[in-house]
This record gives structure tokens, C-alpha cells and sequence, in this order.
């Protein structure tokens, strides 16, 4: 800051014209600058008429997708609810006839969702992934709370080819069929035990 | 840390870094007891080393100019005096990351559905070494799993040969059907082909297994991460051990029981009863609503209590007299406070006039010879040392890997002594497992037993003899008098060769007994020579005993007989005169998980069950009414409890599952079971061990003092009575004067280091804001609601971390996921723990009136308080039970896993019985026992006495042992009778089958309608 009282009397009056021209010269010039964007195109959009862009990677509404086969990819596993900083996931690990486990439910508060994200990167097997969805205005609070039926979508999401139980060792049923062991991606046939070969 | 010298504790130089470690032990112990991170796998603080995995590798130096030093394993390097070691240095770390790698290159990609994983040792270790990314690209190689049971499951894929399995289940717990089979990596564990495993302890090896090879299926079924557990400190309720453990509950229902370290007890294992028995509390047949009460209104009752009501409704028995009936499965404090509520004359144990006896023989024994705790009996912390080992075994009368399987496990431990003592001999540490093993191969300390049937135990016996009940009394008083004899004459040892001629070489110079005289007691047949192969053995026996320095003396309650309690109380008296120098140390298994804490109510006016349906027959001015606690009477028959019932006005049940007494009945209070409950438990030792609940109760399930607190104010007019916590109660009865209530406050007050509660959940726990959205969207603060519940713990993740607390919730600590994290709370590896406290330890005094007395003796003071009249006919069978492990407690026979491992029914036959009455292997047979017939399929067998009946039967009440029948209530069962019998065991299986999926169904539904009220003003928002 400066101090005034210590300056000389006529630099101070200088100081004064000074300020008073510039004080002009912004009005003027923001007065140029309205009538500018008068005539030039707006930048912001009519929304929700017009919907702007949003990258196929923004942060938004969660979903649950599903492997190649067309079956749910989670695994129930409980890292994106681990992950959640707001602690906003709740799920029940079950496991199916097939021997493959999955959620038996699954529930996301979305009133309490941050959007950060930690969830996707926790997921091992790319089941919960981020949408470039962000409508999620509701009037009660309440129907902000999806639960796995909400969440669960047809496709394959981000991940086009990635299907965790072909890389697992697990014994599961895969379109029906069985995936006995050694008939995972990297997998040698078992090993019999019994043999005496070296 | 004050007498280092005693300890044998030395300087060692760790990253240059002076520590103290044990002499005694192994370098990694020494590490690890520091509490610092040094990865392992195949070393266990119980089973010793044998170096089987290359993780722990450290660099030794030679002295300080060293700088290159060698790379050496440190379980399987001894410590020495100033020795120095690199931890952190490049060349061990690069070791340890390198060997992990390489364990990698064939561990499967299964960890998000595995069910170690959050708890996984190998992901600890993994993560601690630094290896992050695998560089291995080939195939891996794969294995089929086996089926092992209903109770642990198999995924030999994610094995990494550390062979801490088949140490622990065929070395350490003496199992039988694992091992380990291939070579090179293609090592298999497993059984020689699927089956179930047969051990008791087989649960210990998913805790014992780094990884994820073993699970337990039951939690697999219905699963929660390690993370997402609220936990809480409990103790096992399914035997009189009482072995610590830890519940773990997620939404609202309780998920798994995992083992709680106590140096003392349980140690590092528990058995599988306790581990998969929990499942009683989520049967189907738990109450959960009150009868008696509003039920013609027809008023829901679940989920709410109307104290108004209640009020109403007690107020029309006012005037009756009320009797109270304990149980030995109900915690302390509720019997007590069931006494208190209605007085000392009124109070009954809930035993038998026989089992009066009993119990008075039980507590003698007790208050002159104190039991020692299982690390006592193992020795656990001096091995080595030699001083102060038992050097014999003598179990008598008591099956104890049915009754109380954890203490066998302790007993093969103490078997292993010789072993240890031989190799010691040769300069053999202790913690050289597999070095041990080698040199002193099946070296064992004599064993001795004297059973009614046969056990586990006998094979390894120096004498194992199965005798009727009666004649294992006349043996015992036998040895006695031989003990007598052999301790006044010097020189029996001459006698005694020239009596027994050449048949029995007696070692005289050795304790230690050849296999050549267990062999010569064993092959001789049976019926021929029996009285000989008695007296051989006995003779041994007392050989022995005579001898030994400190032999221990195992027995138990499970036969009934009073008096083979005093026999054995004269024995122990022979044997414990100091002139001898002899001492002989007992443990007495009692039968239930609170048994020694009902001794302590224990008096002369204490009724018995014929004594309280005297008093309900009698009584008929004031009409006598009964307040039963947690009790099946499962002593008395159905008619008998059917005349109990008549005969009194008002049956108040308080209970927790479906039994026949619920049905009979008027009113049914809904109590909390053991893992929703706070309380104390009384082991076998007298230790006061508590318990607290790993979930709120669903109202009107409430806890049994609570319970009782509302009926002494409501009922008995019992206004001072008024508990809002366990805390107030143990505060009434510690201004009574009661040391048990001081002892207990005392050590609460000890226990925790900080004045905040200890938190159940772990800091991780996950889902608060989305467990309970779907009901309402609106969560509120969880920690307020705690005010109340005094217990020192938290239904939350706020409070203080698990370890402030000498009873912690569940084992963790930074790195160290798994249940090996144990050791950073240990003062040092396999030693107490940090924060211990001293047991409480009930002061058990038997009353005046029991003294001797020159007019009247003791049973003849039993007999005029407790007459017990003895049927004896001459063609009279004794009936044996012979129940596996896993039902031999009344609560774990509500889980269905168990009764799905249960072969059906069936009935032991000695050959010439069966010959008379033409009975062949495999028939049906009827048996009728007081009054009530059973269906059993009949085996024979030829080493059994012809006078005894071994019954492995369901539908037989525990209580029922050593009973003498009549030889003719054993028939062949007739062509419609076996069908029914074959329906009834299918269809009990079945039925057990549609529990399994019913108990999951309701479970899974349960999940996400969770029905405790976590958040009380949860409604208010609602609005």
C-alpha cells in the first residue's frame, strides 16, 4: 500500500489526475466491450434445449457394464466401496450357479456421490465406469439412490474386449459353458498329480 | 523388559541398529518381536521353521568391516551375541522382491474373488517387498481343486508351497487324511481324494493358509470383506475352554468367527466347532418375538417393545412364587442376577440331583487343585527349558476331542515334549521344526487313558484301556493303592518284576516308555486275557506315574459319575504329597461354556430339577411358577416336562431358540444370543472372560439381564433394579460386596488405555451412506447412539483403534492386513499380548456345610439333599454316547453344515452281543432309552466291552450319558420300521439342506432391509 502522507504534496496531485483518467478510460472501454459482444456469437448454450459437449471420459453418472458376453462384469469384490471417499456404495457379494460371483445387490447414493472417480480406477475388472452423464437433478433426495437394476447398462462401456473370468483361474460358466481349469487366457492345462514323469 | 537376563535375551545389530532379541528363538522371531516389517510365509510362531520358502532372508555380516555379507533365512538362523544383520540393505531386499516374483509367475489373477482378499498375507507381502508388476509372460500352471466339506473350501491354483497346511494339520493337530503330494511346482495339498476333512481344527488352516488356497466356505457363501466387518471381542460359547474369538457382522447379520489370540487359551487356533458353530444365531429357529403377550390383539411385535404392556401383563402373576432356573450357556451375570431376582431358596442350576452331586465333586476339585490355563498345560513360552514339562498324560473318563476339542489340540502338544526334550539333547532348538521331526520321530510323552470309549488318543497310547464306567472307578481307586504301596515300599519295582513274571517288561531306569510295551498292552485279545492286559497296563501305569515329575491328569463330567470325581480326587491326594516329589497337575472339563461360573451359585439350598417339580407339586397355597433362563432341561422327558408343566401356574421361558420348552411355555422372551449380547463366561479354569456383541439386538429381542431386570421390577417388585447397561448391573451387585462384580469393574476400568470407546468397525469399513439409503435416504450421525451401552465399544468406525484395547475386535495393524498382524501387538512373538491384563479368576469356596464332618460324610449329605437312587440290574447294558465333535454342544446342533456332516444314527455293538441276540453290521436296530425309542443303524466292534452300548445319536439329549439299560430295550427293528428310520434320516438331511438355503436366502434379503435401527432419530427425519 502506499502511504500518501509521506509523499510531497505535488507528486500527489499527479498521482490524483492519473487515476481519474484511467478511471474514464475502463468505463469507456467496458462499454466498447458490451457493445462488442452485442453483435458477436454467445459462448454459453440454451440448456437444456441445447446440450453441450461433454468428453466420452468426463466424470459423471456410474454405471455398471458388462463383458463381451453380455454378462455383468462386477465381480462384487468391494474396492469401489473401499475407495469411496463419501462411502456412498453398498453391495453384497453372492455367488450364482455358475460359480461366478456377482453382486447380489448394488446401490450407489448418488446424493452423496462426489464424481471423483476413485471407483473406476479401484474396479479390477472394469465393471464400474464413469458416463459423460451429469443430469442428475432430482426433487427427492430419495430417487437419487440407484440400486443395481438402475446401474447396470447393456454394453461394454470403455472397455470393448476385457472379460475378467477369461483371465481368472476360477471355475466358471461362460455363455453357459463351462471354463474348467487351464482353459483361461495364459492358463497350462492341470496338472496330474498323480503322474510320475520328472 | 526389566530382566533381560532372565529372558536369555541378547544384542543383535539389525541395519546397524542395536536390539534386544531372544536368545531362545529364531532370527526372524527376533525381528518380528522388535515389530519390525521382515516378510514371510512358511514360518509360524507355533509350528517352528523349516525354511520352505525363501522370503525371509536377511544379510548376515561377519562383523563390522563386513560389507558384502551372504544372504541367510533368518527362521532358520539361530541368534547369537552381537551379531549383525542387513534388513534394508540392496542385495536381501532384491532377494525378497525376486522370490515373490517368482511365487507370481503362477499365482492366479483371482483376487477380487477370492475370499482372502483384504486379509491376504501374500498381497501383504507382495505390496511390503516392493514387487509391482509381473514380467513372467508364459502359461500358468493350474490344478483341480478337491471337495473337502461343507466347511472349507479349495482353490489349489493360488498356492505357493509354503506347506504351512499340512504342518499345521498333520503335524501340529495329528490329522490324518491331508497331505501333500508331487514334487518340482507341481506340488498338490490336498487329500488322497475328495472327501471331507476329518480333523477338528481343519478351519484353522484359512487362517493358517498365507493365501487364498483355503477358504471358509460358510463366509464365502455369504461374504464381507475383512474391512466392511464389525467386529467384536466374544468367547466361544460351545465348550468350557472358552477360546477367544472375534465376531464379525455386516449388515445386521453376523458373518463369520475368526480367532482372537489369547496367550493364555486358544493361542493361534481354534476348533472348528467354535469356528463354524456360530451359525446357531441366524437359524431359522430363533425367536424373535414374544408370546404371551398382545397375542390376541395380534400386534406385529417384531421390531418394537411395549414396556407398558408388559407391565400389565406381569402384574396379574404378582402373587405367585417364583422359581428361577439358571443355565450353564447363559452368561454370569444373568444367572446371578436371576438368583438375586428370585432369592436363594428359589434358585435352581437346572441339574438333576445326580448332577447336584456332581457339581459339588466338580467345585471340590476346583477349589484344591488349580487349573491350569492351556498355554500352562503346553508349556507354550518355557520349551526348551525342561524344568517345568509335563512328562505324562492320563486322561480319564472324558472323550476330550468331542467335549472340548481345543484342549486336545493342547494335549498333542504336550505329547510332543519327549520329542522336543530329545532333540534339546542334542542341541536341536525347539524351532526347528522339521529337524525335530527328523531326529526324535515319533517320540512322544507317555499317555496313558482310561475311557468308556474309544479315542482318538489311543493310538498313540503307552495304555489305553476301554473299560464300563464303573470299572474305570475300580481301576482308578486300584492305581491309587498301587500308587500307595509303590510310594511306602522303595523297592516295589523287585516286587512288581517277580509278580508279573516275564510277560510285561517294565522299564525301570526310563521315563521314557518303548513301543515294544504299548504294543505288548495292545495285541493282547480282548476277551481272553482282559483282566490281564488290564492289570499289565495298569501296572505300567503306576510304574509311571510314580516316576514321573509332573504328571497331568485330564478328566471331565461327561460320564456322571460323582464317583469317579472322588476317586480321582484320592488319586491326585496320593500323588500330590509332597514327600514324593511328585506334582500332579488336573484339568477337569466341564461340560458347558459357563458350567464353573454356575458352580459359583452353587449351595446347599441350590434345588435340583426333581426337587423343583416337588416344590411345583407341593406348593399349592401360593402357586409356584417357574422363570427358566436359557435352559432345554433336556435332562428330563418329554412326560416329565410335560408334568412340570402342569404342576406350575406360570412358565416364563427366557430363550433364544425353538426348544420344547417354548412350547409348553406361556410366555416366551425372545434373549439375545452370544454374539449380540454382553456378559462374562467362567472356563473350565474359573477364568471370568467377557464377552461382547458384535450387533445390536432387534427388538424385542433384548439381552437376558435386560430381560430379567424387567421382570424383577414388573414381576418380583424389585424396584432398585433397574439396569440400563451391563456396567450398572455389575456396580449393584459390587456394592453388595460381591468380589466377582469388584474383580470385573476393576478390569474394565484397566482394559482400555483412553476414556473413548473402542471402535467395532475398522477404519476402512465402507457403504455408510449407501447401507441403508434405500430405506431412507437420510443417514445420521452413528456415534451418538453409544451413550448408553457402557461395554467400551462403538457400532461405529469412530473411536479408538482396536489395539488401544486388551480385547480387541479384530487383528490389524499398518502392512499387516492378516490375522499374522497379531505379532505387533505381542510383547514378543507368540508371547502376551501388549495391552494384557491380569485374568480374573473366580474365587470358587465351598460352602461350610460340605465339610467333613465325624456324623455325616459328605455323600451322605449329598444323598440326604440330593438322593440319587442307583438302579443296578445284572443283565443291564450302560449307555455310552459316542456324538462327533461337532454336535456334541446343544446350540451347534441347530447348524445345518453340521448336521449335513453327520453319518446318521448309529449304535456300537461288542461282538457277542450282537452274536446272542443275531444282530448283524449294518441292520437297524431299536433302542429304547426312558421311555423314548430310537432308530439306529448298528455297528460291531470287536474291541468293546460286552456290557456297553456306544449310541451316536441325534435326536439324544447330551445330558444323557452313562446310563444303565436294560439288555431287552434292544430289538431288531421290524421291515416298516427300518423305512420309517431310513425317511427319517433322509429327510433329516434334507430338511437341514433347505435350512442352508433358506438361512442365505433370508440373510441376503435381510442385507438390504437391515433391521437394527443404527440410527435411532432416523424417523424424525423421515417426516
Amino acid at each position: 500500500m502506499v502511504d500518501l502522507h509521506h509523499k510531497p504534496e505535488k507528486e500527489r496531485k499527479t498521482n490524483a489526475l492519473l487515476d481519474a483518467a484511467d478511471m474514464v478510460f475502463s468505463q469507456l472501454r467496458t462499454m466498447a466491450l458490451v457493445l462488442k459482444h452485442t453483435f458477436t456469437k454467445a459462448d454459453t448454450v440454451e440448456y437444456p434445449e441445447q446440450k453441450p459437449y461433454l468428453a466420452p471420459r468426463y466424470r459423471g453418472r456410474i454405471v455398471l457394464t458388462r463383458d463381451p458376453d453380455g454378462e455383468e462384469r462386477c465381480v462384487g469384490c468391494n474396492l469401489c466401496a473401499a475407495a469411496c471417499p463419501v462411502d456412498c456404495i453398498a453391495l453384497q457379494q453372492t455367488i450364482d450357479d455358475g460359480g461366478r460371483k456377482r453382486a447380489d445387490f448394488f446401490r450407489i447414493n448418488f446424493s452423496r456421490c462426489i464424481l471423483c472417480g476413485f471407483c473406476e480406477e479401484a474396479c479390477p475388472t472394469y465393471a464400474i465406469q464413469l458416463t459423460p452423464d451429469v443430469e442428475l437433478a432430482e426433487y427427492d433426495r430419495q430417487n437419487l439412490v440407484y440400486e443395481k437394476e438402475h446401474l447396470l447398462i447393456k454394453g461394454v462401456g470403455k472397455y470393448p474386449d476385457y472379460s475378467f473370468y477369461r483371465h481368472s483361474g476360477i471355475e466358471v460358466d461362460i455363455n453357459g459353458e463351462r471354463k474348467a481349469k487351464g482353459d483361461a487366457q495364459q492358463e497350462k492345462s492341470p496338472i496330474d498329480i498323480k503322474g510320475l514323469m520328472p | 523388559m526389566a530382566n533381560d537376563e532372565s529372558n536369555n535375551k541378547v544384542t543383535i545389530f539389525i541395519d546397524d541398529v542395536p536390539f534386544k532379541v531372544s536368545a531362545d528363538n529364531n532370527l526372524l522371531a527376533g525381528v518380528l518381536s522388535n515389530k519390525l516389517n521382515l516378510p514371510y510365509f512358511c514360518w509360524h510362531p507355533s509350528m517352528g521353521s523349516v525354511g520352505a520358502c525363501r522370503q525371509c532372508a536377511v544379510t548376515q555380516y561377519m562383523d563390522e568391516h563386513d560389507t558384502r555379507g551372504r544372504t541367510v533365512m533368518s527362521c532358520m538362523t539361530p541368534v547369537t551375541d552381537g551379531m549383525r544383520i542387513g534388513l534394508n540393505d540392496g542385495s536381501s531386499t532384491k532377494f525378497r522382491e525376486q522370490v515373490i516374483a517368482a511365487m507370481m509367475t503362477n499365482h492366479p489373477h483371482d483376487c477380487p474373488v477370492c475370499a482372502e482378499g483384504g486379509e491376504c498375507h501374500l498381497q501383504d507381502m507382495t505390496v511390503m517387498t516392493g514387487h509391482s508388476s509381473r514380467q513372467y509372460r508364459g502359461e500358468k500352471r493350474t490344478f483341480t481343486n478337491q471337495y473337502l466339506g461343507e466347511l472349507v473350501g479349495h482353490e489349489m491354483n493360488r498356492c505357493i508351497t509354503c506347506y504351512r497346511c499340512v504342518r499345521f494339520y498333520k503335524d501340529y493337530a495329528g490329522g490324518k487324511d491331508f497331505d501333500v503330494f508331487g514334487s518340482r511346482n507341481q506340488v498338490y495339498f490336498g487329500r488322497q481324494k475328495d472327501g471331507v476333512l476329518e480333523s477338528q481344527f481343519s478351519g484353522n488352516l484359512v487362517e493358517v493358509c498365507p493365501t487364498g488356497v483355503f477358504t471358509n466356505k460358510l463366509f464365502s457363501a455369504h461374504y464381507s470383506r475383512k474391512w466392511d466387518l464389525q467386529s467384536a471381542p466374544s468367547v466361544c460359547a460351545h465348550c468350557s475352554v472358552g477360546c477367544n474369538t472375534s465376531i464379525g457382522e455386516r449388515y445386521g447379520s453376523v458373518r463369520r468367527v475368526m480367532n482372537r489370540y489369547n496367550h493364555d487359551l486358544n493361542g493361534y487356533f481354534l476348533c472348528d466347532r467354535g469356528r463354524f458353530g456360530i451359525g446357531f444365531v441366524n437359524s431359522s429357529d430363533r425367536i424373535n418375538t414374544v408370546s404371551g403377550i398382545n397375542c390376541k390383539a395380534g400386534e406385529p411385535l417384531q421390531g418394537t417393545f411395549n414396556e407398558k404392556s408388559f407391565a400389565k401383563v406381569m402384574a396379574l402373576h404378582h402373587s405367585e412364587n417364583f422359581i428361577g432356573i439358571g443355565s450353564a450357556r447363559a452368561s454370569f451375570e444373568a444367572n446371578r442376577l436371576l438368583k438375586y431376582l428370585v432369592g436363594k431358596e428359589n434358585f435352581s442350576l437346572g441339574y438333576t440331583n445326580l448332577e447336584m452331586q456332581l457339581s459339588l465333586r466338580h467345585k471340590q476339585l476346583l477349589a484344591q487343585y488349580p487349573q491350569q490355563s492351556l498355554a500352562g498345560i503346553e508349556n507354550r513360552v518355557q520349551h526348551g527349558n525342561g524344568n517345568k514339562e509335563h512328562d505324562l498324560v492320563l486322561i480319564i473318563g472324558e472323550v476330550i476331542e468331542q467335549t472340548a476339542p481345543r484342549l486336545a489340540l493342547t494335549i498333542k502338544q504336550v505329547l510332543r515334549n519327549a520329542a522336543l526334550d530329545k532333540a534339546e539333547s542334542i542341541g536341536v532348538k525347539h524351532w526347528q521344526d522339521s529337524a525335530v521331526r527328523t531326529y526324535a520321530g515319533n517320540a512322544s510323552t507317555p499317555l496313558f487313558s482310561l475311557q468308556a470309549q474309544p479315542s482318538e488318543f489311543d493310538q498313540g497310547a503307552n495304555g489305553a484301556l476301554v473299560l464300563s464306567p464303573d470299572k474305570i472307578i475300580a481301576c482308578v481307586n486300584q492305581l491309587t493303592s498301587m500308587l500307595k504301596d509303590d510310594f511306602s515300599l522303595k523297592d516295589i519295582v523287585v516286587t512288581l518284576h517277580e509278580s508279573t513274571a516275564s510277560t510285561t517288561k517294565v522299564p525301570v531306569e526310563k521315563t521314557q516308555l518303548d513301543i515294544d510295551d504299548h504294543g505288548v498292552c495292545e495285541k493282547d485279545s480282548v476277551e481272553q486275557a482282559n483282566t490281564n492286559h488290564q492289570d499289565k497296563c495298569l501296572l505300567l501305569l503306576a510304574r509311571s506315574l510314580s516316576q514321573a515329575k509332573m504328571p497331568l491328569i485330564v478328566t471331565g463330567l461327561t460320564l456322571k459319575s460323582p464317583a469317579l470325581l472322588v476317586a480321582i480326587d484320592e488319586l491326585m491326594a496320593c500323588l500330590s504329597q509332597k514327600s514324593h516329589g511328585v506334582s500332579p497337575e488336573l484339568t477337569v472339563v466341564a461340560p458347558e461354556c459357563n458350567s464353573v461360573g454356575n458352580l459359583h451359585f452353587f449351595s446347599e439350598q441350590a434345588l435340583s430339577i426333581e426337587q423343583v417339580i416337588n416344590r411345583c407339586k407341593t406348593d399349592k397355597e401360593v402357586p409356584t411358577s417357574l422363570i427358566i433362563l436359557e435352559q432345554d432341561l433336556a435332562q428330563l422327558s418329554k412326560g416329565q416336562k410335560n408334568q412340570l408343566r402342569q404342576h406350575c401356574e406360570t412358565m416364563i421361558v427366557l430363550e433364544h431358540t425353538k426348544s420344547e420348552l417354548t412350547e409348553l411355555a406361556d410366555l416366551v422372551l425372545p434373549v439375545a444370543t452370544v454374539s449380540e449380547s454382553n456378559g462374562h463366561f467362567v472356563n473350565f479354569q474359573g477364568r471370568l472372560q467377557p464377552f461382547v456383541s458384535a450387533h445390536k439386538t432387534v427388538k424385542p429381542i433384548m439381552e437376558n439381564w435386560y430381560w430379567l431386570g424387567l421382570l424383577a421390577k414388573h414381576l418380583c417388585g424389585h424396584d432398585e433394579v433397574s439396569f440400563e447397561n451391563l456396567v450398572q448391573l455389575q456396580s449393584f451387585f459390587a456394592k453388595h460386596g460381591e468380589p466377582w462384580a469388584l474383580q470385573v469393574l476393576a478390569s474394565q476400568q484397566n482394559s482400555q488405555k483412553s476414556k473413548n470407546s473402542v471402535a467395532r468397525q475398522t477404519h476402512r469399513a465402507s457403504g455408510r451412506t449407501a447401507l441403508m439409503a434405500n430405506q431412507s435416504v437420510h443417514e445420521s450421525k452413528t456415534y451418538r447412539e453409544n451413550y448408553n451401552n457402557q461395554d467400551g465399544f462403538n457400532y461405529s468406525m469412530e473411536g479408538e483403534e482396536a489395539s488401544s484395547s486388551n480385547h480387541m475386535p479384530y487383528i490389524w495393524s499398518p502392512a499387516w492386513n492378516s490375522n499374522q498382524a497379531i505379532f505387533q501387538h505381542q510383547q514378543e512373538v507368540g508371547g502376551e499380548l501388549v495391552n494384557s491384563t491380569r485374568e480374573n479368576i473366580l474365587n470358587l469356596t465351598l460352602s461350610v456345610y460340605f465339610d467333613e464332618s465325624p456324623q455325616l460324610s459328605v455323600s451322605e449329605k449329598l444323598n440326604s439333599l440330593w438322593p440319587v437312587i442307583m438302579e443296578q440290574t445284572l443283565d443291564s447294558l450302560t449307555l455310552i454316547q459316542n456324538i462327533p465333535w461337532f454336535l456334541a454342544e446343544q446350540q451347534t446342533r441347530r447348524v445345518p453344515e453340521f448336521i449335513l456332516m453327520f453319518s446318521g444314527n448309529k449304535v456300537w455293538l461288542s461282538t457277542a452281543f450282537a452274536q446272542q441276540h443275531d444282530i448283524q453290521s449294518m441292520d437297524v436296530i431299536k433302542l429304547n432309552v426312558s421311555g423314548e425309542e430310537f432308530f439306529a443303524t448298528v455297528k460291531i466292534s470287536e474291541k468293546q466291552q460286552d456290557n456297553i452300548v456306544l449310541v451316536s445319536l441325534y435326536e439324544l439329549p447330551l445330558t444323557t450319558n452313562n446310563l444303565t439299560i436294560e439288555k431287552n430295550s434292544i430289538s431288531k427293528a421290524t421291515l416298516d420300521e427300518v423305512e420309517n428310520f431310513i425317511e427319517l434320516e433322509t429327510a433329516r438331511k434334507n430338511a437341514a439342506q433347505k435350512e442352508k438355503v433358506s438361512v442365505l436366502a433370508r440373510l441376503k434379503k435381510q442385507d438390504q432391509h437391515i433391521p437394527i435401527t443404527f440410527y435411532q432419530n432416523m424417523g424424525e427425519h423421515n417426516g
